[in-house]
């Protein structure tokens, strides 16, 4: 068993030469600063996958890799989108953590240590960052993006919908375990969740410099369409169970509106004042309830399948035994400030 | 063991002396007969089992020396290539130590053929060696990495590096550090890892693996080395080098699983064993020599499986 606990990140690069030398110094200094406190706990490579770029970034890091022995550039043959890319990466990792950041500085390295503390303190997998304040500064798109995430939470059932931010510290072998299993549709956090319910979250400053400085977001109302779909595509339709449940109290009340109107019809007919509705009511419950029943199972089988197709695990098992001593670990290099 | 006489595009002649047909030997000659013009293959039938007794070791050297001679290979350039060794992970003391004696012994036969000018000295000695069990336990293994010889098998891999390294006779060597070789033939000797996955999940049998699904290893496909090692035989530079062939991309054998039963289309069935054989190994990508193509591993796998069924 091994006392070292070693961390990659990886970080998605689309468009963002101007931001990647900064990351990389601050990950340096992460790393330098690990080094120096002769710690326990290494950042063993950074790797950047490059995303068929539309600016000069595959350049930048080329020439930092030259530097630095520990950056790895990974490249894809065109744009694949985020998830993918950051699946690449993964797969690419050897750490026992993995940390996923965007190039864009919105997610400082400097917070690793406290999202790292986070898992080992709770023994979870994954802990998310969570922004303390508005990330765009715009209300509109900050709005919009928490309505965004609490519909898809109620639609696919998935309650840690809230927490998915691509500023995440994962268990390696639960990043490329999840990893393995994506298919191109497949939600990344989706999958991750697939392999452990042990999700928390820390909060932390994020600010979306980028769009700060250009009102320029990465997702258009289409890209947003996108990946709403990906991430109920992923999932398993809770809303389906509504529909037989509907089906189902249809169905009965068919059933005792009927026996009731059998009965009028045998001992009280003159209740029945306008013949021919109750019929037609009951018919239309009968019908219509028994037909909702039978769609509501052969959808909730077919996305029982989907989810099969995309790769959901029957069993998975991980060793959580050295958190305790990676917990100490955290707790004699950093700060209480730091954790 | 195999000689073969080839020649390549630029007409010229050599002489190939290579030593032990397994998964990777294997593709080492299928790459040799179809990148060069055999015009001679002779084939010495070796009791590896029994190689060890000195009148093999001095049968074996004496038909050695009289292909040598006969066709004046003093005058030509010959490359010996050791891929032969039947030893593993998990082979015990007595076993490996077996198999350097044997190696020391036609090693040093080698030597004395350079030494009586049967053998040309710039004649060129590849090593197959073991990249994951020389720094077993480490991941992003790099050129500052430092060994961890754990075992039997490592100490020995190690030793045999030295012998060659250590060699006043052969002036030019390549040390070809490999990581775990697969192949997409489908062979019933010494199945690797992916070939049982893929075997045993089309039979619908359970494989056991030592270790666990978190387990990572860096995988090269054996065509991959073959090519390596017909490059360096035409190339044919002086050279002293210690090489790593390894794909530099870490595979969990979750990952592989999840590949293979993409594949295969049915869901494999895997019993894990708790061993010392469960430890990470990986290596960064900027290991690999000029020069080594490394191929996808799904599409290998999907040939591996092609062939088999």
């Amino acid at each position: 068993m091994t006392s070292s606990f070693s961390i990659s990140t990886v970080t998605p690069v689309y468009n963002g030469a101007q931001y990647l030398p900064d990351l990389i110094v601050e990950l340096n200094n992460f790393r330098n600063y690990l080094i120096n406190n002769s710690s326990k706990l290494r950042l063993i490579e950074s790797i950047f996958i490059v995303d068929d770029c539309i600016d000069n970034s595959l350049e930048v890091l080329e020439s930092q890799k030259k530097e630095h022995d520990w950056i790895k550039v990974i490249m894809l043959s065109r744009n694949f989108g985020q998830h993918p890319a950051t699946a690449a990466g993964f797969l690419h990792s050897s750490g026992d953590w993995v940390v996923s950041l965007d190039e864009d500085m919105q997610h400082h390295p400097k917070y690793i240590s406290k999202l790292l503390y986070s898992c080992a303190s709770k023994s979870s997998d994954i802990c998310y960052a969570n922004s303390i304040d508005a990330i765009h500064n715009s209300f509109i798109r900050d709005k919009l993006s928490l309505v965004f995430k609490k519909s898809i939470g109620f639609l696919t059932g998935n309650k840690n919908v809230r927490y998915f931010n691509s500023y995440r510290v994962i268990r390696g072998p639960i990043a490329r375990a999840a990893s393995a299993v994506c298919r191109h549709e497949t939600y990344l956090d989706v999958a991750l969740s697939w392999f452990t319910r042990r999700i928390n979250f820390e909060t932390i400053s994020l600010v979306d410099q980028r769009y700060q400085e250009s009102q320029n977001s990465g997702y258009s109302i289409f890209s947003l369409f996108k990946h709403a779909k990906r991430m109920i595509m992923s999932s398993k339709f809770k809303f389906l169970r509504s529909g037989i449940f509907i089906g189902i109290v249809s169905f009965l009340i068919s059933i005792v509106l009927g026996f009731y109107s059998l009965m009028a019809r045998i001992f009280h007919f003159e209740l029945i004042e306008i013949r021919g509705w109750s019929s037609l009511v009951i018919s239309i419950l009968f019908f219509g309830g028994l037909i909702s029943l039978m769609v509501g199972l052969l959808l909730e089988s077919v996305s029982d399948i989907l989810i099969s197709i995309n790769g959901k695990p029957t069993f998975y098992a991980i060793d959580r035994s050295m958190d305790e001593e990676l917990k100490i670990e955290l707790e004699t290099i950093f700060s209480d400030e730091d954790l | 063991m195999r000689i073969y006489r080839i020649c390549d595009r630029f007409n010229s002649i050599h002489s190939v002396l290579h030593f032990g047909i397994g998964l990777i030997g294997s593709a080492i000659r299928s790459d040799i007969l179809q990148k060069f013009t055999v015009l001679k293959e002779i084939n010495i039938p070796v009791n590896w089992l029994e190689i060890s007794s000195p009148k093999m070791t001095e049968e074996l050297v004496s038909e050695i020396t009289d292909y040598l001679s006969q066709n004046n290979s003093i005058s030509e350039h010959t490359t010996v290539i050791w891929s032969a060794g039947r030893i593993g992970f998990t082979s015990s003391e007595e076993v490996t130590n077996n198999e350097l004696k044997i190696f020391k012994s036609l090693f040093a036969s080698l030597e004395q053929l350079v030494a009586q000018k049967y053998l040309n000295s710039s004649s060129k000695f590849i090593l197959m060696s073991s990249a994951g069990g020389l720094f077993e336990g480490q991941v992003n293994i790099n050129k500052t990495s430092k060994y961890n010889l754990k075992r039997p098998y490592t100490r020995v891999k190690f030793k045999m590096e030295e012998t060659v390294v250590d060699s006043s006779y052969f002036q030019n060597y390549n040390i070809l550090r490999i990581s775990s070789a697969y192949s997409s033939k489908s062979v019933d000797f010494r199945m690797g890892l992916i070939a049982t996955l893929v075997s045993n999940g089309i039979k619908n049998y359970t494989s056991t693996i030592y270790g666990n699904m978190n387990t990572i290893r860096d995988y090269i496909y054996d065509e991959d080395i073959s090519d390596y090692v017909v490059r360096i035989i035409r190339e044919n530079l002086k050279s002293k080098n210690v090489e790593f062939l390894v794909s530099g991309i870490p595979i969990s054998i979750f990952q592989l699983k999840a590949m293979v039963e993409d594949i295969i289309l049915k869901k494999i069935y895997i019993k894990f064993i708790d061993s010392n054989n469960g430890e990470n190994i990986s290596f960064l990508r900027s290991l690999q020599p000029q020069g080594l193509k490394t191929t996808d591993i799904k599409l290998n796998i999907k040939r591996l499986y092609l062939n088999i069924v």
